[in-house]
């Protein structure tokens, strides 16, 4: 009991004595604490709420990153459904050079080590040495760099397996054309990011990209990237696929014809442009020198030309057919008019024209046979300006026809107010305007067509990766040229050509031929060339009922200078290589 | 008897606990990645931490259970093992080239977490058992200082200067609170103050770079320290009012350093918001106010200076800590109290509250109306 009452006793004793003490210390001490406190409350009042935006922005940038998805391009197809060009996967490697540079010697040891044993691989699939790229990738202040691109994937294994955090390997898609060379201006070609820059690949290029997607990925504290549902996704929109008219089979003919005869006549360079006569589809275009897209190394600008329709020339002798068409349908002359060819020298005193096969007199269809300048410039004498401007507008020169791909020339032809009597007779055999080969070609193809002038294309139709159809080109006729007797006169005259007249080259047993020959000199620094020339020969067959029309053009061939001689025969060569193969038999057995 | 007076006080008792329960979870979501990355597996320290705080509970109640009056007993050979360690683990293999933890096999723990505690308790015997001569030189200021300065020099040579810092600070509101001589607090101070100039201008460049970090915030210099602070602040600010939602943290996946322990305050602050931190805050002004009454309605002196020591000391903790994580104060390495993952600290945390609920249990503040009864019957 006393015990008890001592405790009690000398607890209130204890209690006075807390009471007594300066409380207030410790709670002032407390106080100013809890106040503290409250100012911690209103800077995170500051942080969080009034500068949340800001803060949140800078934690996005620091948090996701986007990455681009990109679409897979259309496939390129030829009228066979034949793969032109396609994508191939590909490894990229690239590289964060800010990974390879530590502040701790030791560290930086070990990442020189690694860095060697990259560089040394590197050096291995590429051309370049080992120390190319480690002065590379040390001497970088940026955060990413390319080292290498599109390489194929079993060259990188060895790479892949290096762990490194600096090293970036990206998968890319390459493009591969599997035919190499074969109608490689008109396939044309992709620059390194995959966007075209020649041929359909330029053309048709927003089609074939497609549109790339996107999607964010976490970005955590040391670079890694971690995918997650929860942040937004754009799925890529594939590239369409593109099918073109052209026949790669015939294509390979005709190139393979084509550089046989520019080797055998010596030529600097050429072209071939063949359509299928009553539809208007192209079915091969070729120029020579050409190159092999699926070549890395930097193309030729030229070699990427499709000098069928890119390049224009004067026209020379082929253009009588155009000086004939107007004349017949004007009118102006009769087909049995007998015209004096002033045996092969027609002389004033500002000018001379010469023949090479010299006549006396001559109707329209000798004259035409023999290609007979002389004649055709007295021709285009008759003709008022006007009507010829009228016709070679009709005709679709000096203008763009709108073919399906890049680089399409307009040509020029001569003012209807500038046109002299000079002028006129020299444009009566080709000369004193320009012209591309396409529209050339546009313009025979109307004569075959009765007067009808058909629109050259390309591109056969475009289907979306699935097969769904997304456009069909068809046949359109855009125009008029002559009528459908003027029309059958013409070819008559074209027949006779290849039958017994300059164009005798072309001639093939059982399969009549329309055609023209041309030699024409190429205008040098303000003078007609004696040395350079381009000999063209262009037609249809069969006559009756034309289904190819082609033009051959080689120039500064140096062997042998006449159309007659060298377009002619390769025309040839490639109608009877045709002729022979199942697509060529069929075509033909249709058509008898 | 006394220590069967009333109940504990529960508005200290659940805030606590509650504290160290969300601190769990809190410390799951801030250190998964770097777990992931260091140990393989995500919960690697979430688990150490789960077995520290369950280990944390149960001393908790059995300190709320120990009379305080025991302490007085068992003050002094505390301080001289305190001290002891001090000494010992100068002398161990460095980690991360400071001596902070001793091992005792799997265990870990920092001497300077016991020496802490021994320091308060040590004061709160001195300060109540000599009120009458309070003002003397010889008998109580002399051993008060010579305690504090023996400690935090000791704690600093391993090197631990912010929780040397912050010893010195509680020793020094100790003696303010328990009226010790205004001249000897002044001499205390500025002794104080030249110390840490000189500690600063002598060691650890590290230092040096966090507190021009501090000043040079504005100026866009790119340090380490800075760095942290960066982070930190995107990661509140990126919280808004509502946070991002749990486990949707960011700025733990190796942004901020020290995600889990001194700077999960800025993680719960991304991932719960402003609200989320309000609470954080209101939860420990509540611990602190009910201390206070505490305090004031100890049953004795030692009671009372335990109570205000141990509260001060958690006080400080809390706003040196959030003051860090929102660059109101130069970065330290001060964790938050029952929230940080931190080892051993969560436990001795645990042991002072059990303390401190022990003197409310006395305090006569919340009688348990039965054993009142019982008293007046007697």
């Amino acid at each position: 009991m006393n015990n008890h009452t001592h405790i009690v006793e000398y607890n209130n004793t204890d209690k006075q004595q807390v009471l007594k003490i300066k409380f207030w210390k410790f709670r002032m001490i407390m106080i100013i604490i809890s106040l503290s406190l409250i100012i911690v409350l209103v800077k995170l009042f500051e942080i969080q709420i009034i500068n949340h935006k800001k803060y949140s922005e800078i934690a996005k940038k620091q948090h996701h990153t986007k990455v681009e998805i990109n679409p897979s391009r259309g496939i390129i197809y030829d009228k066979n459904g034949n793969i032109l060009s396609k994508d191939l996967l590909s490894i990229s490697i690239a590289c964060d050079p800010s990974l390879f540079k530590s502040n701790k010697p030791v560290d930086q040891e070990k990442i020189y080590k690694q860095l060697m044993e990259i560089c040394n691989e590197l050096a291995l699939i590429s051309n370049y040495p080992s120390d190319y790229y480690f002065q590379k990738i040390i001497n970088s202040n940026s955060q990413f760099i390319w080292l290498l691109r599109h390489q194929q994937p079993q060259k990188v294994e060895k790479l892949k397996k290096i762990k490194s955090r600096g090293l970036i390997l990206i998968e890319e898609q390459r493009r591969y054309y599997p035919y190499s060379e074969l109608a490689a201006q008109v396939i044309g070609c992709t620059n390194i990011d995959h966007i075209g820059i020649s041929g359909i690949e330029k053309s048709m290029d927003s089609i074939l990209r497609g549109n790339s997607g996107y999607m964010y990925l976490h970005r955590d504290g040391l670079g890694y990237l971690h995918p997650s549902a929860s942040l937004p996704v754009q799925e890529a929109q594939h590239g369409s696929n593109v099918y073109l008219t052209i026949d790669i089979n015939f294509q390979q003919i005709v190139e393979f014809e084509l550089k046989q005869g520019i080797e055998k006549y010596a030529a600097e360079s050429g072209l071939v442009i063949a359509m299928n006569s009553s539809t208007g589809e192209i079915i091969a275009i070729a120029s020579f020198p050409n190159f092999d897209p699926n070549e890395s190394k930097r193309q030729n600008l030229t070699n990427l030309r499709i000098k069928g329709i890119s390049d224009t020339y004067e026209p020379g002798s082929t253009f009588k057919l155009i000086t004939a068409a107007m004349a017949l349908e004007e009118k102006i002359i009769s087909y049995n008019e007998i015209f004096d060819a002033y045996n092969g020298l027609y002389q004033t005193n500002s000018f001379v024209i010469r023949d090479e096969h010299p006549l006396r007199d001559a109707d329209l269809a000798t004259a035409f046979k023999f290609s007979s300048n002389i004649v055709f410039a007295q021709i285009a004498a008759r003709l008022k300006n006007q009507t010829i401007i009228n016709y070679l507008k009709k005709f679709g020169f000096g203008s763009i026809i709108g073919i399906e791909l890049p680089g399409e020339a307009k040509g020029k032809i001569p003012d209807a107010d500038k046109l002299n009597y000079h002028d006129k007779l020299y444009l009566g055999f080709g000369y004193g305007l320009t012209i591309s080969p396409l529209q050339l070609l546009v313009a025979y193809n109307s004569i075959a067509n009765s007067g009808k002038l058909i629109k050259p294309y390309i591109v056969d139709k475009i289907a979306s990766q699935n097969g769904e159809l997304i456009f069909q080109n068809s046949t359109s006729i855009i125009g008029n040229t002559i009528s459908e007797s003027t029309a059958k006169a013409l070819i008559n005259l074209l027949v006779n050509v290849v039958e017994s007249g300059t164009g005798r080259n072309a001639k093939i047993k059982g399969l009549k031929i329309a055609g023209k020959t041309a030699t024409s000199q190429q205008y040098e620094s303000g003078n007609y060339s004696k040395e350079f020339y381009n000999a063209s020969f262009i037609g249809f067959f069969p006559a009756e009922a034309p289904k190819i029309t082609m033009i051959v053009l080689i120039e500064r061939p140096k062997s042998e200078i006449y159309g007659g001689a060298t377009s002619a025969h390769i025309f040839k060569k490639i109608v009877q290589k045709w002729m022979n193969t199942p697509e060529g038999l069929k075509f033909l057995a249709i058509s008898r | 008897m006394h220590n069967n007076k009333g109940h504990i006080d529960w508005w200290i008792f659940i805030p606590v606990i509650a504290l160290m329960l969300f601190g769990i979870s809190f410390v799951f979501s801030a250190s998964a990645p770097i777990a992931e990355y260091k140990f393989g597996s995500p919960d690697n320290l979430f688990l150490k931490h789960l077995a520290k705080v369950l280990i944390a509970i149960i001393i908790l109640f059995i300190f709320s259970k120990i009379d305080y009056h025991f302490w007085m007993k068992i003050s002094k050979p505390l301080i001289f093992i305190a001290v002891t360690l001090l000494i010992i683990v100068l002398f161990t293999g460095k980690v991360n080239e400071v001596n902070r933890w001793l091992y005792l096999g799997q265990f870990s723990f920092q001497p300077s977490e016991l020496a802490k505690l021994a320091l308060i308790l040590h004061f709160a015997v001195l300060l109540s058992t000599n009120q009458e001569n309070i003002k003397s030189f010889k008998h109580i200021f002399l051993p008060l200082i010579l305690w504090t300065l023996l400690i935090c020099i000791l704690i600093a040579l391993q090197p631990n200067f912010s929780t040397s810092l912050v010893i010195f600070i509680i020793a020094f509101i100790m003696m303010f609170i328990g009226n010790v001589n205004f001249l000897y607090l002044l001499f205390t101070l500025s002794g104080g103050a030249v110390f840490t100039y000189l500690y600063l201008i002598l060691n650890a460049d590290y230092r040096l770079e966090r507190i021009q970090a501090y000043i040079n915030e504005q100026s866009g210099t790119i340090t380490d320290a800075h760095y942290q602070l960066n982070q930190a602040l995107i990661a509140l600010g990126n919280g808004g009012l509502f946070g991002i939602g749990p486990g949707q943290s960011r700025q733990s996946h190796h942004f901020l350093p020290e995600s889990y322990g001194d700077f999960i305050f800025s993680i719960i602050g991304e991932e719960y918001g402003f609200l989320g931190l309000f609470l954080i805050i209101a939860s420990f002004i509540t611990i602190f106010w009910r201390g206070i009454r505490i305090a004031k309605n100890a049953p004795d002196l030692f009671g009372y200076f335990l109570c205000s020591g141990i509260l001060i000391t958690f006080a400080i903790y809390v706003f040196v800590n959030a003051g860090v994580n929102c660059g109101l104060l130069p970065t330290t390495g001060l964790p938050m109290p029952f929230i940080s993952y931190g080892g051993t600290a969560i436990i001795f945390y645990a042991a002072a509250i059990g303390i401190v609920l022990n003197i409310s249990a006395q305090a006569g503040i919340y009688p348990i109306i039965n054993q009142k009864d019982n008293n007046n019957d007697d």
